[in-house]
Parts: C-alpha cells; structure tokens; sequence
C-alpha cells in the first residue's frame, strides 16, 4: 500500500499538481497496479542482463558539426515560429518566472 | 476483388485506387471528394477527425490529377487520400495527440513519414482521434470526445489509434497511419475489422512522432488490405538520421513457399483469459496454412505470463520521461496568462500539467516516476528491464525453430463504452497479447478471421471479426504479408 505521503511527493517529483480527490484515487490505482507488478519477483533474473533499449544499436551518432539546416534555421522564421508558441516571450526570447 | 467501377470511390482499396488513376478510370479529385462526402455523412456519429483538411487535400489531388494528365510517373501512394494519427508533426497543422495540453500547439516541422508521404504525393484527408498520448485501448481517453465502432456504435473502436481504424473501416479515407507501443495499431485493427502492422522496432522513423515510450514506439499502417499494409508500409520505411535507432534496410527477399512454413502456436496465447470464440476463429485461420501445406509446431513463450507487468514498468518510466517537456513554457498550454496564482517557475510547471493532462495521462507519469524514484529503480526499473530481455530471448529462442507465430491479437470483443475505463487493470488486459511484440521489438500484424454473432441493444445482430496476430522474424515483414495475404483470401472465400 502506497502512503498518501508518497503519492503527494511522487506528484511533487513529477510536477503535476493534483487535487484532493486525484491523490486520492492515483493513491489506489498504484496500490493496484504495484501489486499487480510485483508478480515480476517470480522470475529468475540471476544474471540475466538488462534490456534496456529495442535496438541492438551502441552510440548511433551524427558528426559534432553544424548542419545546413540549423544555419538555414539560425534567426529564420521558423526560429520566431518557435519563440511564438511559447505562452511569454520577450525580444524574441522565451520568458520564465523566477524559480525562487 | 471488388471491381473497381461498381463501388463508391471511397470504398476502394489503395492498390485498386491507384491502378484506377493510372488508368485514369477517375481523378484523385473525385476519390477524394468520395472520402470528404462520407465524412460529412457518418463522422457526426463515428467520430474518426479532430479535423478534416477538405481544401488542401482537393488542392494536392488536383495537383495529382495535372501531373497524371501531363504522363509523369508518380508513386503508389499519389492522389491517395490517407489519414493520419494526431501524434504525428505536419508543419502548420495542429498535432494535439488528443490532449488538452497540446490544444494551442501548431507543428513547426513535418514527421519523417509526412515528408516521405508528401514527396509521394500523397493527399492527407485529415487528423484522426486517439487516446490522449496513445495510452488507453478504447478511444475513451481522447481529451475531445471519443470515437465510435464502425461495426457496432455502442462499442469502442479499440484504442489508441481508433480514429485510424474506424475511418479506414467506415471508407471515411483508403487508408491511415497509426502508432503502436503495445498494440495501439493492431487492437484497433481487430476490433474495426481492418489489417493493422506494428513493423520491426527500427523500421519506420519515428522523427516527428509525439514520443510515449520510445524504447516501443512504432509507426505503421492501417488498411483494408494485406496488398495495402504492403504498399503503404514501403512509402514510409527506411532508415532516417534524424531517428538514430532506425537502420538500412534489411527487409529479406527470399522466395515465399507455404509448403516450407513452419508456423509456430504459442500454448500460452491460448490461456483462461481468451474467449473461446475468438480461439476457434484463430485455430480455422491456422487451419488454413495447414491445408495449404504448412506445418505447426506447437511452442512455448514461458515469460509471455509476465509481459503485461513488464510491459507497464517500462512503458510507464519512458512515459514520465517523455512528457516532461510538455512543462507549459515552450508551447501548448499553460496557466501562464491565465488569472492562477501561479507566481514561481515550479507553479507554472506543476499547474499547466495539472490542468492539462487527462486521468490516465497523470496515472501513468505517476507510476513512471514511483519506479524510477531513489530506491525503487533496482526493484521495478532494472527488474523489468531483465525480465524484458528474457521476454525477447523467449523470441529467439522460438524463431530457430519456427517461421512465424500465430495468436489472437485481443482476448476479447470490442467492448461497450464505460465498460473498461474506470478499472485500470481491465482496460490494460486488452493489450495482453500485444505488448511482449514490442518488448521484444519484432514485427506483428493482425488480419480479421471468420465472424463472431452478438446482439446489440435493438437485438440486431452483428458480426465481428476475430483478431488473427502474425508474428514475425526481425525485419521479416514480407512473410508476414504473405501469411496475412493467405489468411486474408481464405477469409473472403469462406465469407
């Protein structure tokens, strides 16, 4: 059983707000799907390797250099498009509140 | 088949739509306009669109038709009205994934697969409905009001891509893109009647697809076809550098002989939970291959029991990851400019996602972050990352011994609204024989077989289609086609 304590600061970690009644019924279902989940203990796992990917690929990467694409991007209007979806903007920069 | 002069356009199949416009038996135009009068007529009800695009999709089979008059050679798919997913990017469009957070959002830059699409001409007919992200099994967590079943409007069309499958189904376009993580192409398929592929893991890009869990995430086609999934599958496939897990090419071409096939039965696919009816559809379609000349090989998958459980640690903990950058600050919604006392960076992040996500969508970024959170990583995380590597070595394991497997795509029926949705673990069962494909990350597709009787509540009778899912070899869609191809006929002479 999950503590209401430990969903309030699982929401905190995540940073959804939740209402009373969210916490409240997030709380159960995570209970529920948790123990559901924990039929996973019976399989033997010793030295078994994690799996962590779908693809067998190592470090698929792309040269360090600048693309013609992001010159052609640099101060077009494709980069304004950008700044202007963005709900508060300043001289073509996205603006923040304060984090304290 | 079908002839394709004795139909409405909007009913044909993509391979006769396409011989039709070489031939010039009609115009793209007229297809097109087909699929925009039947989405005038039935959508008020089944509710495939979030939008329909009538103009520029009569401007682009316009442009088609010049081009075919002018004798230029244009690709399978030009003057093809298709629908597409609302997770995938087309510049100017709207891409909400159904999610009130991504309301206000407009693309800046096409999906890979829209770009391939738009260099093949294709005509985009519209944006079709899904549960918010792509996670549920029904539709009915779409923040805009679900879709119905093309069969039977009282139940769900399955989920997430449901918009897909009921359009392709309804005839409301000739075919659609959808995306499956744990069988959000393939349930659909089953539950509207239609062909649905889940391609290899690295296949198709997923450049310009709202990402969910991308360590699953494929795009793939939904058709009424075999011959279709096939066409529109190979406009879209490829390796793309802006995805770097895709990879070259490696679709085998070797000379297909059902003699030869060795198909393998997988005991655990065929468990309590499975209704009986749709386990006799399965075991005929089988059947089928047998008097064709193939040979069964009855299998075990011994961890397929524990794919679920596996399946929503790691779906849940890329999720969580994933949806971090909808944080109402770059785009989409946000309380920023709306009178909440949101005063600190914190506030704005916590109460746009707060306001902006729907149930299942805080569900499952909650789970995400309990199991990956200090001290529960080893016990779920890293747990189910080892029990999905033996999930994939069950696979290995069997695919030296057999062609393909063959199982039922859904345990169950298309399911009435309500139903499912307020119990999480019963909604979550409608993917149990979906979601081991994508841990394993090889390639699936399910064909409807025989007919299921239910009534509805006029006491009518209706006919559903049981899900068969063909399990495929890494990058060995072309046998798929071929078993599906066979199923499929048998199918429509049995019918």
């Amino acid at each position: 059983m999950i503590s209401h304590d430990e969903v309030k600061h699982i929401a905190h970690l995540a940073r959804v707000e939740l209402t009373a009644d969210e916490l409240e019924w997030i709380g159960t279902d995570l209970s529920k799907i948790l123990e559901y989940i924990g039929q996973l203990n019976d399989v033997d796992t010793t030295d078994i390797a994690p799996l962590n990917g779908g693809t067998d690929l190592v470090n698929a990467m792309r040269t360090d250099a600048q693309t013609e694409e992001s010159k052609r991007l640099h101060n077009s209007e494709e980069s304004a498009f950008l700044v202007n979806s963005a709900p508060a903007k300043e001289r073509g920069y996205i603006k923040v509140k304060s984090v304290f | 088949m079908l002839n394709a002069l004795c139909v409405n356009l909007n009913e044909l199949t993509l391979a006769h739509a396409r011989d039709g416009l070489r031939k010039k038996e009609f115009s793209s135009e007229e297809i097109t306009r087909a699929c925009i009068e039947r989405i005038k007529d039935t959508d008020e009800i089944i509710h495939s669109y979030l939008s329909v695009f009538s103009d520029s999709a009569l401007c682009v089979a316009r442009e088609v038709d010049k081009k075919i008059r002018d004798g230029e050679f244009l690709s399978d798919v030009a003057g093809i009205p298709i629908a597409i997913k609302d997770n995938m990017c087309m510049k100017g469009e709207s891409a909400s994934a159904a999610s009130k957070i991504l309301a206000p959002y407009r693309a800046s830059y096409d999906a890979t697969v829209i770009s391939k699409l738009k260099n093949a001409r294709a005509v985009f007919i519209g944006r079709t409905n899904m549960d918010e992200f792509a996670m549920g099994s029904s539709t009915e967590n779409s923040a805009f009001g679900a879709t119905r079943n093309p069969l039977d409007a009282e139940r769900v069309p399955g989920g997430s891509s449901g918009g897909s499958a009921a359009a392709v189904a309804t005839h409301e376009c000739i075919a659609a893109l959808g995306s499956d993580t744990g069988g959000s192409i393939r349930q659909p398929a089953a539950f509207c009647g239609i062909i649905g592929l889940k391609p290899t893991y690295g296949a198709v890009s997923r450049h310009g697809l709202l990402a969910m869990a991308s360590s699953l995430d494929q795009i793939g086609p939904l058709t009424k076809t075999v011959e279709d999934s096939k066409i529109l599958f190979d406009a879209i496939r490829g390796k793309d550098v802006l995805d770097s897990t895709t990879v070259d090419s490696q679709i085998q071409n070797s000379e297909f002989k059902i003699q030869n096939l060795k198909v393998g039965v997988p005991k655990e696919y065929f468990d309590a939970g499975l209704d009986p009816r749709i386990a006799d559809s399965v075991h005929r379609a089988i059947e089928q291959l047998v008097s064709a000349g193939a040979e069964i090989v009855d299998i075990s998958l011994p961890h397929s029991p524990y794919a679920l459980a596996t399946y929503y640690i790691i779906m849940s903990a890329e999720v969580s990851a994933n949806l971090a950058r909808y944080d109402g600050i770059r785009y989409g919604y946000s309380v920023e400019n709306e009178s909440d006392n949101a005063t600190k960076l914190y506030d704005i992040y916590a109460n746009s996602r707060g306001k902006g996500f729907g149930a299942e969508v805080k569900r499952r970024i909650m789970l995400g972050t309990y199991v990956l959170s200090a001290g529960y990583y080893d016990a779920y995380y890293l747990k189910a990352q080892k029990v999905r590597r033996r999930i994939q070595d069950d696979f290995k394991k069997a695919f030296k011994k057999v062609d393909v497997i063959i199982g039922p795509t859904s345990p169950m029926l298309p399911f009435r609204f309500g139903e499912r949705v307020a119990d999480p673990l019963s909604m979550y069962i409608a993917d149990v024989y979906t979601v081991a494909i994508n841990l394993a990350g090889v390639p699936a597709m399910s064909v409807p077989f025989g007919k299921i009787i239910e009534k509805n509540s006029k006491g009518l009778d209706v006919a559903f289609p049981s899900g068969v899912q063909i399990i495929g070899k890494w990058f060995d869609e072309n046998t798929l086609f071929e078993v599906a191809g066979h199923i499929e006929k048998t199918n429509m002479i049995k019918r």
